[in-house]
Protein backbone atom coordinates (compact mmCIF):
# COMPACT_ATOMS: atom_id res chain seq x y z
CA UNK A 1 0.00 0.00 0.00
CA UNK A 2 2.87 2.35 0.66
CA UNK A 3 5.17 1.40 -2.17
CA UNK A 4 4.27 1.41 -5.84
CA UNK A 5 5.17 -2.01 -7.14
CA UNK A 6 7.35 -1.02 -10.05
CA UNK A 7 10.77 -0.07 -8.72
CA UNK A 8 12.69 -0.77 -11.92
CA UNK A 9 10.42 1.29 -14.06
CA UNK A 10 10.48 4.15 -11.59
CA UNK A 11 14.27 4.26 -11.30
CA UNK A 12 14.47 4.33 -15.07
CA UNK A 13 11.96 7.20 -15.21
CA UNK A 14 13.93 9.09 -12.59
CA UNK A 15 17.12 8.53 -14.52
CA UNK A 16 15.56 9.80 -17.72
CA UNK A 17 13.88 12.73 -15.98
CA UNK A 18 17.21 13.75 -14.45
CA UNK A 19 18.61 13.91 -17.95
CA UNK A 20 15.95 16.40 -19.00
CA UNK A 21 13.27 14.08 -20.34
CA UNK A 22 10.06 15.91 -19.49
CA UNK A 23 7.82 13.11 -20.66
CA UNK A 24 9.55 10.74 -18.26
CA UNK A 25 9.12 13.31 -15.49
CA UNK A 26 5.41 13.54 -16.25
CA UNK A 27 5.09 9.76 -16.11
CA UNK A 28 7.05 9.68 -12.90
CA UNK A 29 4.91 12.13 -10.96
CA UNK A 30 1.54 11.39 -12.53
CA UNK A 31 1.09 8.36 -10.29
CA UNK A 32 1.58 10.51 -7.20
CA UNK A 33 -0.72 13.39 -7.99
CA UNK A 34 -3.58 12.03 -5.87
CA UNK A 35 -1.52 11.48 -2.75
CA UNK A 36 0.18 14.83 -3.40
CA UNK A 37 -3.16 16.65 -3.45
CA UNK A 38 -4.17 14.94 -0.21
CA UNK A 39 -0.86 15.77 1.41
CA UNK A 40 -1.25 19.40 0.44
CA UNK A 41 -4.91 19.53 1.45
CA UNK A 42 -4.23 18.16 4.94
CA UNK A 43 -1.75 20.99 5.42
CA UNK A 44 -3.52 23.93 3.80
CA UNK A 45 -7.22 22.95 3.94
CA UNK A 46 -8.21 24.68 0.77
CA UNK A 47 -8.85 22.75 -2.44
CA UNK A 48 -7.65 25.44 -4.84
CA UNK A 49 -4.65 26.21 -2.68
CA UNK A 50 -3.79 22.53 -2.49
CA UNK A 51 -3.86 22.25 -6.27
CA UNK A 52 -1.64 25.31 -6.68
CA UNK A 53 0.72 23.99 -4.04
CA UNK A 54 1.06 20.66 -5.82
CA UNK A 55 1.71 22.34 -9.17
CA UNK A 56 4.36 24.57 -7.64
CA UNK A 57 5.86 21.65 -5.75
CA UNK A 58 6.12 19.59 -8.92
CA UNK A 59 7.94 22.46 -10.61
CA UNK A 60 10.30 22.77 -7.64
CA UNK A 61 10.81 19.01 -7.49
CA UNK A 62 11.82 19.05 -11.14
CA UNK A 63 14.36 21.73 -10.39
CA UNK A 64 15.67 19.76 -7.42
CA UNK A 65 15.72 16.43 -9.23
CA UNK A 66 19.46 16.62 -9.76
CA UNK A 67 19.88 16.39 -5.99
CA UNK A 68 17.67 13.33 -5.66
CA UNK A 69 19.76 10.38 -4.51
CA UNK A 70 19.34 7.45 -6.91
CA UNK A 71 17.87 4.43 -5.17
CA UNK A 72 16.12 6.47 -2.47
CA UNK A 73 12.34 6.22 -2.26
CA UNK A 74 10.87 8.89 -4.51
CA UNK A 75 7.40 9.26 -3.01
CA UNK A 76 8.35 10.67 0.41
CA UNK A 77 10.97 12.90 -1.22
CA UNK A 78 8.27 14.38 -3.43
CA UNK A 79 5.73 14.60 -0.62
CA UNK A 80 8.15 16.57 1.52
CA UNK A 81 8.35 19.22 -1.16
CA UNK A 82 4.56 19.19 -1.48
CA UNK A 83 4.01 19.41 2.29
CA UNK A 84 6.49 22.27 2.63
CA UNK A 85 4.91 24.19 -0.19
CA UNK A 86 1.41 23.73 1.23
CA UNK A 87 2.40 24.72 4.77
CA UNK A 88 4.31 27.76 3.55
CA UNK A 89 1.35 28.88 1.51
CA UNK A 90 -0.98 28.55 4.41
CA UNK A 91 1.36 30.46 6.69
CA UNK A 92 2.03 33.24 4.23
CA UNK A 93 -1.71 33.61 3.69
CA UNK A 94 -1.90 34.17 7.45
CA UNK A 95 -4.65 31.62 7.84
CA UNK A 96 -4.70 29.62 11.01
CA UNK A 97 -7.67 27.51 10.14
CA UNK A 98 -8.89 26.19 6.85
CA UNK A 99 -11.89 24.17 5.90
CA UNK A 100 -12.70 21.44 8.39
CA UNK A 101 -12.28 17.91 7.17
CA UNK A 102 -15.53 16.13 6.58
CA UNK A 103 -16.69 12.64 5.79
CA UNK A 104 -17.47 12.19 2.11
CA UNK A 105 -21.10 11.44 1.22
CA UNK A 106 -20.13 8.26 -0.55
CA UNK A 107 -17.18 6.06 0.07
CA UNK A 108 -14.87 5.97 -2.90
CA UNK A 109 -15.74 2.94 -5.00
CA UNK A 110 -12.20 1.61 -4.83
CA UNK A 111 -12.07 1.75 -1.04
CA UNK A 112 -11.07 -1.40 0.74
CA UNK A 113 -13.71 -3.45 2.46
CA UNK A 114 -14.60 -1.98 5.83
CA UNK A 115 -12.43 -3.28 8.61
CA UNK A 116 -13.97 -4.66 11.83
CA UNK A 117 -13.13 -1.33 13.48
CA UNK A 118 -15.22 0.46 10.90
CA UNK A 119 -18.20 -1.57 11.97
CA UNK A 120 -17.65 -0.39 15.54
CA UNK A 121 -17.06 3.18 14.40
CA UNK A 122 -20.29 3.90 12.66
CA UNK A 123 -21.96 7.27 12.28
CA UNK A 124 -21.62 9.32 15.39
CA UNK A 125 -18.35 7.82 16.64
CA UNK A 126 -16.81 8.49 13.26
CA UNK A 127 -17.86 12.15 13.38
CA UNK A 128 -16.59 12.43 16.94
CA UNK A 129 -13.21 11.03 15.97
CA UNK A 130 -12.89 13.40 13.03
CA UNK A 131 -13.96 16.39 15.11
CA UNK A 132 -11.40 15.43 17.76
CA UNK A 133 -8.70 15.28 15.08
CA UNK A 134 -9.68 18.76 13.98
CA UNK A 135 -9.13 20.11 17.45
CA UNK A 136 -5.52 19.00 17.60
CA UNK A 137 -2.65 21.40 17.12
CA UNK A 138 -1.16 21.42 13.60
CA UNK A 139 1.87 19.27 14.42
CA UNK A 140 -0.25 16.59 16.05
CA UNK A 141 -2.88 16.73 13.36
CA UNK A 142 -0.37 16.39 10.56
CA UNK A 143 1.55 13.52 12.07
CA UNK A 144 -1.65 11.52 12.58
CA UNK A 145 -3.15 12.68 9.30
CA UNK A 146 -0.11 11.71 7.22
CA UNK A 147 0.41 8.50 9.10
CA UNK A 148 -3.18 7.24 9.10
CA UNK A 149 -5.36 9.23 6.71
CA UNK A 150 -2.75 9.04 3.94
CA UNK A 151 -1.42 5.65 5.00
CA UNK A 152 2.19 6.83 4.90
CA UNK A 153 4.72 4.67 6.70
CA UNK A 154 6.55 6.02 9.71
CA UNK A 155 9.63 6.68 7.57
CA UNK A 156 7.59 8.41 4.88
CA UNK A 157 5.78 10.55 7.45
CA UNK A 158 9.17 11.53 8.90
CA UNK A 159 10.49 12.57 5.52
CA UNK A 160 7.31 14.36 4.45
CA UNK A 161 7.31 16.38 7.67
CA UNK A 162 11.08 16.82 7.68
CA UNK A 163 11.48 15.40 11.19
CA UNK A 164 13.46 12.42 12.51
CA UNK A 165 11.74 9.07 12.58
CA UNK A 166 11.96 8.91 16.35
CA UNK A 167 10.06 12.19 16.56
CA UNK A 168 7.27 10.69 14.46
CA UNK A 169 6.99 7.89 17.02
CA UNK A 170 6.96 10.14 20.08
CA UNK A 171 4.78 12.79 18.48
CA UNK A 172 2.24 10.19 17.34
CA UNK A 173 2.13 8.72 20.81
CA UNK A 174 1.46 12.08 22.42
CA UNK A 175 -0.96 13.10 19.68
CA UNK A 176 -2.98 9.95 20.36
CA UNK A 177 -3.18 10.89 24.04
CA UNK A 178 -4.31 14.41 23.20
CA UNK A 179 -6.82 13.00 20.73
CA UNK A 180 -8.40 11.03 23.56
CA UNK A 181 -8.62 14.21 25.64
CA UNK A 182 -10.64 15.82 22.85
CA UNK A 183 -13.25 13.07 22.70
CA UNK A 184 -15.17 14.35 25.70
CA UNK A 185 -15.05 17.95 24.44
CA UNK A 186 -16.49 17.19 21.04
CA UNK A 187 -19.02 14.57 22.15
CA UNK A 188 -20.60 17.10 24.54
CA UNK B 1 -24.81 10.24 24.32
CA UNK B 2 -22.24 7.98 25.95
CA UNK B 3 -22.37 5.30 23.24
CA UNK B 4 -19.89 6.59 20.65
CA UNK B 5 -17.79 8.27 23.29
CA UNK B 6 -17.47 5.09 25.29
CA UNK B 7 -16.62 3.00 22.24
CA UNK B 8 -13.84 5.44 21.35
CA UNK B 9 -12.51 5.56 24.88
CA UNK B 10 -12.44 1.80 25.13
CA UNK B 11 -10.09 1.50 22.18
CA UNK B 12 -6.41 0.71 22.53
CA UNK B 13 -3.96 2.89 20.61
CA UNK B 14 -3.70 0.22 17.93
CA UNK B 15 -7.44 0.06 17.55
CA UNK B 16 -7.62 3.83 17.42
CA UNK B 17 -4.92 3.87 14.75
CA UNK B 18 -6.91 1.37 12.69
CA UNK B 19 -10.04 3.45 13.19
CA UNK B 20 -8.20 6.56 11.99
CA UNK B 21 -6.94 4.65 8.97
CA UNK B 22 -10.45 3.57 8.17
CA UNK B 23 -11.81 7.06 8.78
CA UNK B 24 -9.17 8.43 6.37
CA UNK B 25 -10.75 6.44 3.57
CA UNK B 26 -14.04 8.23 4.09
CA UNK B 27 -12.66 11.72 4.52
CA UNK B 28 -13.38 14.00 1.59
CA UNK B 29 -10.31 15.16 -0.30
CA UNK B 30 -10.34 17.36 -3.38
CA UNK B 31 -9.82 15.24 -6.47
CA UNK B 32 -6.60 15.83 -8.40
CA UNK B 33 -7.47 17.33 -11.80
CA UNK B 34 -6.73 14.73 -14.47
CA UNK B 35 -4.47 17.12 -16.37
CA UNK B 36 -2.55 18.40 -13.36
CA UNK B 37 0.70 16.70 -14.29
CA UNK B 38 0.31 17.61 -17.95
CA UNK B 39 -0.08 21.26 -17.02
CA UNK B 40 3.10 21.08 -14.96
CA UNK B 41 5.00 19.45 -17.80
CA UNK B 42 3.70 22.09 -20.21
CA UNK B 43 4.86 24.82 -17.83
CA UNK B 44 8.30 23.22 -17.58
CA UNK B 45 8.52 22.93 -21.35
CA UNK B 46 7.47 26.55 -21.72
CA UNK B 47 10.05 27.68 -19.19
CA UNK B 48 12.65 25.74 -21.18
CA UNK B 49 11.73 27.50 -24.39
CA UNK B 50 11.65 30.89 -22.70
CA UNK B 51 15.23 30.33 -21.69
CA UNK B 52 16.08 29.70 -25.32
CA UNK B 53 14.19 32.72 -26.55
CA UNK B 54 16.20 34.96 -24.23
CA UNK B 55 19.24 33.83 -26.21
CA UNK B 56 17.37 34.60 -29.39
CA UNK B 57 16.39 38.07 -28.24
CA UNK B 58 19.95 38.75 -27.20
CA UNK B 59 21.06 37.63 -30.63
CA UNK B 60 18.52 39.91 -32.26
CA UNK B 61 19.88 42.86 -30.27
CA UNK B 62 23.04 42.65 -32.31
CA UNK B 63 21.34 44.00 -35.41
CA UNK B 64 22.91 45.04 -38.71
CA UNK B 65 24.12 48.35 -37.21
CA UNK B 66 26.32 46.39 -34.89
CA UNK B 67 27.58 44.07 -37.55
CA UNK B 68 31.15 44.19 -36.36
CA UNK B 69 30.32 43.38 -32.76
CA UNK B 70 28.03 40.68 -34.00
CA UNK B 71 30.72 38.98 -36.04
CA UNK B 72 33.08 39.23 -33.09
CA UNK B 73 30.52 37.48 -30.91
CA UNK B 74 30.00 34.85 -33.57
CA UNK B 75 33.74 34.33 -33.80
CA UNK B 76 33.97 33.86 -30.04
CA UNK B 77 31.04 31.45 -30.08
CA UNK B 78 32.64 29.54 -32.94
CA UNK B 79 35.91 29.41 -31.02
CA UNK B 80 34.13 28.11 -27.94
CA UNK B 81 32.40 25.45 -29.97
CA UNK B 82 35.72 24.38 -31.49
CA UNK B 83 37.31 24.29 -28.04
CA UNK B 84 34.32 22.35 -26.74
CA UNK B 85 34.50 19.90 -29.59
CA UNK B 86 38.22 19.46 -29.09
CA UNK B 87 37.66 18.86 -25.39
CA UNK B 88 34.89 16.41 -26.12
CA UNK B 89 37.06 14.51 -28.54
CA UNK B 90 40.15 14.67 -26.36
CA UNK B 91 38.43 13.53 -23.17
CA UNK B 92 35.91 11.27 -24.81
CA UNK B 93 33.03 13.17 -23.20
CA UNK B 94 29.61 12.02 -24.16
CA UNK B 95 27.75 14.16 -26.68
CA UNK B 96 27.80 17.91 -26.47
CA UNK B 97 24.48 19.35 -25.46
CA UNK B 98 22.83 21.02 -28.37
CA UNK B 99 20.31 23.76 -28.11
CA UNK B 100 17.86 23.23 -30.87
CA UNK B 101 17.13 26.71 -32.09
CA UNK B 102 14.39 25.58 -34.41
CA UNK B 103 12.26 24.32 -31.57
CA UNK B 104 11.62 27.74 -30.09
CA UNK B 105 7.86 28.03 -30.20
CA UNK B 106 6.62 30.60 -32.64
CA UNK B 107 3.14 32.10 -32.48
CA UNK B 108 0.54 29.55 -33.39
CA UNK B 109 -1.88 30.02 -36.21
CA UNK B 110 -3.09 33.57 -36.64
CA UNK B 111 -5.11 34.24 -39.76
CA UNK B 112 -2.98 36.57 -41.82
CA UNK B 113 -5.61 38.46 -43.78
CA UNK B 114 -5.91 38.51 -47.54
CA UNK B 115 -2.32 37.93 -48.49
CA UNK B 116 -2.28 36.52 -51.97
CA UNK B 117 0.27 33.95 -52.81
CA UNK B 118 3.07 35.06 -55.04
CA UNK B 119 3.40 32.60 -57.87
CA UNK B 120 7.11 33.11 -58.26
CA UNK B 121 8.88 30.23 -56.63
CA UNK B 122 11.31 30.78 -53.81
CA UNK B 123 10.89 34.51 -53.56
CA UNK B 124 9.61 36.61 -50.73
CA UNK B 125 6.38 38.55 -51.22
CA UNK B 126 6.14 42.30 -51.81
CA UNK B 127 7.78 44.58 -49.25
CA UNK B 128 4.45 46.06 -48.12
CA UNK B 129 2.58 42.85 -47.25
CA UNK B 130 4.21 40.24 -45.04
CA UNK B 131 5.36 37.24 -47.06
CA UNK B 132 3.05 34.27 -47.21
CA UNK B 133 3.43 32.12 -44.12
CA UNK B 134 5.27 34.75 -42.07
CA UNK B 135 2.87 33.99 -39.25
CA UNK B 136 3.33 30.25 -39.67
CA UNK B 137 6.95 29.50 -40.36
CA UNK B 138 9.90 30.17 -38.06
CA UNK B 139 12.85 32.13 -39.37
CA UNK B 140 13.17 34.56 -42.27
CA UNK B 141 12.22 34.27 -45.93
CA UNK B 142 15.06 33.24 -48.17
CA UNK B 143 15.66 31.27 -51.35
CA UNK B 144 16.01 27.53 -51.77
CA UNK B 145 19.63 27.95 -52.82
CA UNK B 146 20.44 30.05 -49.78
CA UNK B 147 18.75 27.52 -47.51
CA UNK B 148 20.76 24.73 -49.10
CA UNK B 149 23.95 26.68 -48.61
CA UNK B 150 23.13 27.36 -44.94
CA UNK B 151 22.15 23.85 -43.88
CA UNK B 152 24.77 21.17 -43.32
CA UNK B 153 22.42 18.53 -44.68
CA UNK B 154 21.00 18.04 -48.14
CA UNK B 155 17.79 20.08 -48.18
CA UNK B 156 15.10 18.22 -50.09
CA UNK B 157 12.06 19.69 -51.71
CA UNK B 158 8.79 18.13 -52.87
CA UNK B 159 8.61 17.53 -56.59
CA UNK B 160 4.97 16.52 -56.70
CA UNK B 161 3.27 18.43 -59.54
CA UNK B 162 0.13 19.13 -57.48
CA UNK B 163 2.26 21.21 -55.13
CA UNK B 164 4.83 22.55 -57.56
CA UNK B 165 7.53 24.88 -56.28
CA UNK B 166 7.09 26.49 -52.85
CA UNK B 167 5.88 30.07 -52.71
CA UNK B 168 8.18 31.08 -49.88
CA UNK B 169 11.17 29.38 -48.31
CA UNK B 170 11.97 30.12 -44.67
CA UNK B 171 15.27 29.46 -42.99
CA UNK B 172 15.78 29.38 -39.24
CA UNK B 173 19.26 28.77 -37.85
CA UNK B 174 22.13 27.34 -39.83
CA UNK B 175 24.43 24.36 -40.06
CA UNK B 176 23.11 21.37 -38.14
CA UNK B 177 20.55 23.61 -36.47
CA UNK B 178 19.08 24.84 -39.72
CA UNK B 179 15.37 24.43 -40.08
CA UNK B 180 13.93 24.94 -43.52
CA UNK B 181 10.21 25.50 -44.03
CA UNK B 182 8.48 25.61 -47.38
CA UNK B 183 5.16 27.41 -47.55
CA UNK B 184 2.71 26.59 -50.32
CA UNK B 185 -0.14 29.00 -51.12
CA UNK B 186 -3.33 28.10 -52.91
CA UNK B 187 -3.09 25.08 -55.19
CA UNK B 188 -5.80 23.85 -57.52
CA UNK B 189 -7.25 20.60 -56.18
CA UNK B 190 -5.76 20.97 -52.72
CA UNK B 191 -7.80 22.34 -49.80
CA UNK B 192 -6.65 25.37 -47.86
CA UNK B 193 -6.00 24.74 -44.20
CA UNK B 194 -8.75 26.15 -41.99
CA UNK B 195 -8.32 29.85 -41.38
CA UNK B 196 -5.03 29.96 -43.24
CA UNK B 197 -3.81 31.22 -46.59
CA UNK B 198 -1.54 28.25 -47.08
CA UNK B 199 -2.24 24.79 -48.48
CA UNK B 200 0.78 23.13 -47.01
CA UNK B 201 3.73 23.72 -44.74
CA UNK B 202 6.71 21.46 -45.19
CA UNK B 203 9.50 21.58 -42.63
CA UNK B 204 12.78 19.72 -42.39
CA UNK B 205 15.45 19.73 -39.72
CA UNK B 206 17.86 17.52 -37.86
CA UNK B 207 16.17 15.73 -34.97
CA UNK B 208 14.16 12.68 -34.12
CA UNK B 209 10.53 12.10 -33.40
CA UNK B 210 9.78 10.80 -29.95
CA UNK B 211 7.03 8.27 -30.62
CA UNK B 212 6.81 7.34 -26.92
CA UNK B 213 5.42 10.76 -26.31
CA UNK B 214 2.60 10.61 -28.80
CA UNK B 215 0.21 8.89 -26.43
CA UNK B 216 0.80 11.47 -23.74
CA UNK B 217 0.61 14.75 -25.52
CA UNK B 218 -1.86 14.15 -28.28
CA UNK B 219 -5.28 15.29 -27.14
CA UNK B 220 -8.34 13.11 -27.19
CA UNK B 221 -9.92 13.15 -30.62
CA UNK B 222 -6.56 13.03 -32.35
CA UNK B 223 -5.32 9.83 -33.91
CA UNK B 224 -1.76 8.82 -34.66
CA UNK B 225 -1.24 6.16 -37.28
CA UNK B 226 2.18 4.69 -38.07
CA UNK B 227 2.77 4.84 -41.82
CA UNK B 228 5.52 4.08 -44.26
CA UNK B 229 6.71 7.02 -46.32
CA UNK B 230 8.48 5.58 -49.31
CA UNK B 231 10.14 3.04 -47.01
CA UNK B 232 10.86 5.46 -44.16
CA UNK B 233 8.88 5.21 -40.93
CA UNK B 234 6.47 7.97 -40.20
CA UNK B 235 3.23 8.95 -38.51
CA UNK B 236 -0.01 10.33 -39.89
CA UNK B 237 -1.68 12.54 -37.30
CA UNK B 238 -5.29 13.58 -37.71
CA UNK B 239 -7.42 15.67 -35.40
CA UNK B 240 -7.16 18.81 -33.39
CA UNK B 241 -4.11 21.04 -33.52
CA UNK B 242 -1.54 19.86 -31.04
CA UNK B 243 2.08 20.18 -30.14
CA UNK B 244 4.65 17.70 -31.30
CA UNK B 245 7.51 16.47 -29.23
CA UNK B 246 10.96 15.90 -30.66
CA UNK B 247 13.96 14.29 -29.15
CA UNK B 248 17.13 16.28 -29.67
CA UNK B 249 20.36 15.62 -27.82
CA UNK B 250 19.78 16.17 -24.14
CA UNK B 251 16.15 17.11 -24.17
CA UNK B 252 12.63 16.70 -25.39
CA UNK B 253 11.21 19.76 -27.02
CA UNK B 254 7.72 20.81 -27.83
CA UNK B 255 6.83 22.36 -31.08
CA UNK B 256 3.39 23.59 -32.03
CA UNK B 257 1.77 22.49 -35.23
CA UNK B 258 1.02 25.70 -37.06
CA UNK B 259 -1.52 24.87 -39.70
CA UNK B 260 -4.83 23.60 -38.42
CA UNK B 261 -4.65 20.52 -40.59
CA UNK B 262 -3.32 17.02 -40.62
CA UNK B 263 0.32 16.22 -40.10
CA UNK B 264 2.53 13.68 -41.76
CA UNK B 265 5.83 13.32 -40.00
CA UNK B 266 8.67 11.05 -41.01
CA UNK B 267 12.35 10.48 -40.51
CA UNK B 268 15.03 9.78 -43.02
CA UNK B 269 18.81 9.90 -42.68
CA UNK B 270 18.72 11.61 -39.27
CA UNK B 271 16.38 14.29 -40.54
CA UNK B 272 12.80 14.87 -39.58
CA UNK B 273 10.31 15.98 -42.18
CA UNK B 274 6.93 17.38 -41.31
CA UNK B 275 4.15 18.07 -43.73
CA UNK B 276 1.19 20.03 -42.41
CA UNK B 277 -1.72 20.04 -44.78
CA UNK B 278 -5.47 19.74 -45.08
CA UNK B 279 -5.02 17.26 -47.92
CA UNK B 280 -5.91 13.61 -47.35
CA UNK B 281 -3.49 10.88 -46.35
CA UNK B 282 -2.94 9.50 -49.85
CA UNK B 283 -2.05 12.96 -51.17
CA UNK B 284 0.22 13.66 -48.23
CA UNK B 285 2.04 10.34 -48.70
CA UNK B 286 2.40 11.04 -52.41
CA UNK B 287 3.86 14.48 -51.74
CA UNK B 288 6.19 13.04 -49.11
CA UNK B 289 7.42 10.37 -51.50
CA UNK B 290 8.26 13.07 -54.07
CA UNK B 291 10.94 14.69 -51.88
CA UNK B 292 14.18 14.99 -53.80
Amino acid sequence: MTVEGRPLEESELIHRAQRGDLVAYGDLVRGYQDVAIRTAYLACRDAAEAEDAVQEALIKAHRALGRFRPGAPFRPWLLQIVANEARNRRRSAGRRTGLALRVAEDRPSDAAAPSPEAAILAGEARETLLAAMERLAEDDRLVLGYRYFLDLSEAETAEALGIPRGTVKSRSFRAMARLRERFAEVAR
Amino acid sequence: MSGPLESLRAMTDDQLAAALQDLGRSVWFPPAPADLTDRVVARLAEAGSRRRSVVERWREAFGPTRALRRSLVLAIVALLIVVGLAAAVAFGLPGIRLIFVGATPTPTLAPSGPVTASPSAGSAASPTAPPLGADLAPGSPTTLDAARAAADYPVRVATDPALGAPDVVYLDGSGSLARVTFVYGTRPGLPLATGATATALLTEFRGAVNPDAFGKIIRPGTTVEPVSVDGASGYWIVGEPHDLLYRVPGADLWDPVRLAGNVLIWERDGLTFRLETSADKATALRIAASMR
